[in-house]
């Protein structure tokens, strides 16, 4: 496992780099990260809106609403969150967190003319 | 004194399912007993057994204690025993053999339970 | 596509684990400790350590409230805890003219001599505390990190499944005796696969009872379906309304504090409040201005002990006694259920009649349940207990994990970068360092003896301040050590930490024994008193495993 670790950094992988270029790269990647977490924390709150609204409509009494969803919520969450960091790539990766949270709001927004 | 008694009954079925889990794995066959290879019966029988005891601790910590602290303590309790086992076949692998007699008790014609020193290859 | 999904989870288990373990091993530590925390309170405040064995059950009317009519002179809220198993004293708290802030006696449960302030905070005031919100308070930062370590928490143990190729084929391998990089992988896998059931359960249910702060708008989105104007109308008045939220948990009862606290964080929007009270049943009643009598409030009791079991009420809540809106609320104990019960029975101060009661509906009960899982308020020992050894095991996969990683990268020859040294500093810091810093704030404790203040600083915060200062001095001592000797430095601080856990531990049980007389000879045969001799034995034990351990360690550093 190990063995695989370090070819599988990237720094590695790029080799003989300078220092200046290395640090931008991790910089660059930690705020990738730190992005794509905030983000996916959004599209979850998100979800959570929509299924607690939904829960609702569908007949459940609001209170309990909150409670399901909030609780699915960090499932959504996790789910995610794993779904996110498996994607090939940092384009990919925005590609598809940046339609989730934008497909996310939306369903948020309908659901909330709805009422 | 009887709820304590059934404790000591859960984790014992648990411990005891786990032990053959263990044996059912090459590895730890080899401890026990005498004939290098387990045959696939042979492994089946133990996993089912192994399964057996396991819903036998189950069952007793549902009696014990009903429904919702019954599934707890036997999640719990699975995961120590099977950390005990672990820790049983990392220290002294030779207490599995009373399992492993156990289970050839049930089984005649598993080889015998090997009694010389055997190689712990790991 | 496999392989590369099984490679991205690798690196965000590195990664994740990198920056998050350090957080996760307190958090999961003093988890650990919160499991017995009353009993550490015990041994904190050597005046409560009372047997229950000899005591009565107190009559309400005769023996308490006579207690509280000469001192809650104005009070808007009685609060009463009876006396319980791990909690030996009755506690009073009420509020005053002059403040909100609920004051908080203990009396004894048989004498009812006031018992002598604690000035300490116990482990029930600041390392559950610590568990989950860091003590840092302010705009819920400290339940914040926590929340995102336990997301991290659950995206480590799904990945460590994932990348963990053999999970059935490795299920009991433990090389204990392989070398230390072999044995340390074994156990990190190991309790990492044999523990997941219950570090999931703990994670999620940690993150879920909390809800209120990690997802927050939930009501207000929920409750604009329901009434689409609430939002733009009553937003003006939240203002008010939170001051007045404010309040009512300043003068709520020390175990509604705990909970509260730990559940909602401080801001609540009108949405959230109505939650709360519909969801939770937490209201409180407006007092109507005309005076009233009190009626009694034992044959409530026993009423409602009839119906639900002797010992069923552990809480009596008195709201604007002497008032004709006063309302008495008893709440019930979870002793007997996994999950927790925040039913409740109400009647009337004036009258003494029955009024309608709380009755949590069954989805909030499947929350009640997940949430009792989490807070372990029931009585039943053994499951205690095993909760007490999964969580060590816990802190154990958290602290192979680190080590892992390290002592891959130490073994290399020469490559002793910034980064490893830094990780090694910050494994001794978050693993020993804590360990150390529990241990400190135990000694600082007896050392203080009940003393009120000492060099002008009051007790409850020296031993706070032990804690962290000592936690500090232990990153301090990993940094110097690593960082003047690369290659064998970290080896030096692990023993020479080890060392100072087991002494004081030693200390620890010593102190105990000097400043109030309990020795392990008496706690465990002549006066049985389990609470505190279990602490002095596990403090022993910790003790013998640290001196192995840091024997272990200098051998390791000879050859």
């Amino acid at each position: 496992m190990l063995k695989k670790d370090s070819r599988l950094s990237h720094q590695s992988k790029r080799g003989n780099q300078s220092a200046v270029s290395k640090w931008l790269f991790t910089t660059g990647m930690v705020a990738h990260s730190i992005a794509i977490c905030l983000l996916c924390y959004l599209s979850s709150g998100q979800l959570v809106n929509t299924t607690g609204a939904l829960l609702y409509h569908m007949g459940m009494p609001w209170t309990d609403a909150v409670v399901v969803t909030s609780m699915l919520g960090f499932i959504y969450l996790v789910l995610i969150l794993l779904w996110a960091f498996s994607r090939n790539g940092v384009l990919r990766t925005w590609l598809n967190v940046s339609s989730l949270t934008g497909f996310s709001i939306f369903m948020a927004w309908i659901i909330g003319a709805l009422a | 004194m009887p709820k304590d008694l059934l404790l000591v009954a859960i984790f014992s079925a648990a411990y005891l399912s786990f032990a053959l889990f263990a044996l059912s794995q090459v590895r730890h066959w080899r401890v026990v007993f005498d004939k290098a290879l387990p045959t696939q019966r042979e492994v089946l029988l133990l996993r089912s057994l192994g399964i057996l005891m396991l819903s036998i601790s189950l069952a007793l910590s549902l009696v014990r204690d009903g429904a919702s602290f019954g599934s707890l303590l036997w999640i719990t309790m699975i995961g120590v025993a099977a950390l005990a086992v672990a820790l049983t076949l990392a220290w002294r692998p030779r207490w599995l053999r009373p399992a492993g007699k156990l289970f050839s008790f049930t089984h005649p014609d598993t080889g015998r339970v090997n009694h010389k020193m055997n190689q712990v290859k790991g | 596509m496999k392989d590369g999904f099984r490679t991205r989870m690798s690196l965000l288990h590195t990664w994740a684990g990198l920056i998050l373990s350090g957080l996760l091993f307190a958090i999961f530590w003093t988890g650990t400790l919160s499991v017995f925390d009353k009993e550490i309170d015990r041994w904190m405040m050597p005046h409560t350590r009372i047997h229950m064995d000899t005591v009565r059950p107190l009559s309400v009317d005769r023996e308490i409230i006579p207690l509280l009519a000469e001192r809650a002179e104005g009070a808007k809220a009685w609060t009463i805890v009876l006396p319980a198993e791990r909690r030996p004293f009755l506690t009073l708290a009420y509020d005053s003219a002059k403040s909100h802030i609920a004051q908080r006696n203990s009396f004894h449960p048989i004498t009812l001599e006031p018992l002598p302030a604690p000035n300490t905070r116990g482990a029930s005031n600041f390392i559950y505390p610590f568990h989950h919100n860091l003590t840092l308070r302010q705009n819920n930062i400290g339940a914040l990190l926590v929340g995102i370590a336990s997301m991290g928490m659950l995206c480590l143990l799904i990945s460590g499944i994932v990348i963990h190729r053999r999970i059935f084929a490795d299920f009991f391998t433990l090389r204990l005796l392989r070398g230390f990089g072999r044995a340390n992988l074994d156990i990190h896998n190991l309790t990492g696969v044999v523990l997941l059931p219950f570090t999931i359960v703990i994670t999620l249910s940690g993150l879920m009872i909390a809800h209120l702060i990690y997802f927050p708008k939930a009501p207000d989105a929920v409750f604009a379906q329901l009434n689409p104007a609430s939002v733009t109308q009553e937003r003006p008045k939240s203002k008010v309304r939170e001051a007045s939220r404010k309040r009512e948990q300043d003068v709520s009862s020390e175990n509604e504090d705990e909970i509260t606290d730990a559940r909602e964080g401080s801001r609540n929007s009108p949405a959230r409040s109505r939650f709360i009270a519909e969801s939770q049943g937490r209201v409180r009643p407006q007092a109507i201005g005309q005076p009233a009598n009190i009626a009694a409030i034992d044959p409530m009791i026993a009423a409602t002990e009839s119906e639900l079991g002797q010992g069923a009420v552990y809480m009596i809540r008195v709201s604007n006694p002497g008032d004709a809106g006063g309302v008495v609320a008893l709440r019930l104990n979870s002793d007997n259920s996994v999950s927790q019960n925040i039913d409740n029975r109400r009647f009337s101060t004036a009258t003494g009649e029955e009024l309608a009661h709380f009755n949590s509906s069954s989805t909030t009960n499947i929350f009640n349940f997940i949430a009792g899982m989490h807070y372990i308020k029931f009585t039943h020992w053994p499951l205690r207990w095993l909760y007490f050894i999964a969580g060590l095991g816990a802190c154990a996969l958290i602290a192979t994990g680190l080590l892992h990683w390290t002592q891959a990268r130490n073994q290399k020859q020469g490559s002793t970068g910034f980064n490893v040294s830094f990780m090694n500093a910050h494994n001794i810091a978050a693993i020993t360092g804590i360990i150390s810093a529990t241990g400190a704030f135990l000694v600082v404790n007896r050392l203080l003896n009940n003393r009120e203040q000492f060099a002008g600083i009051s007790s409850r915060d020296l031993e706070v301040y032990a804690f962290f200062g000592v936690w500090l001095a232990c990153l301090l001592h990993a940094l110097i050590r690593v960082f003047i000797n690369k290659q064998y430095g970290y080896r030096k601080a692990w023993a020479e930490q080890c060392w100072t856990i087991a002494l004081i531990a030693i200390a620890a049980v010593g102190l105990n024994w000097i400043t109030t007389g309990d020795h392990l000879l008496k706690t465990l045969f002549t006066h049985t008193y389990w609470p505190v001799a279990t602490l002095d034995l596990v403090l022993v034990i910790s003790a013998v495993m640290a001196i192995y351990a840091a024997r272990k360690l200098s051998v390791i550093r000879e050859s």
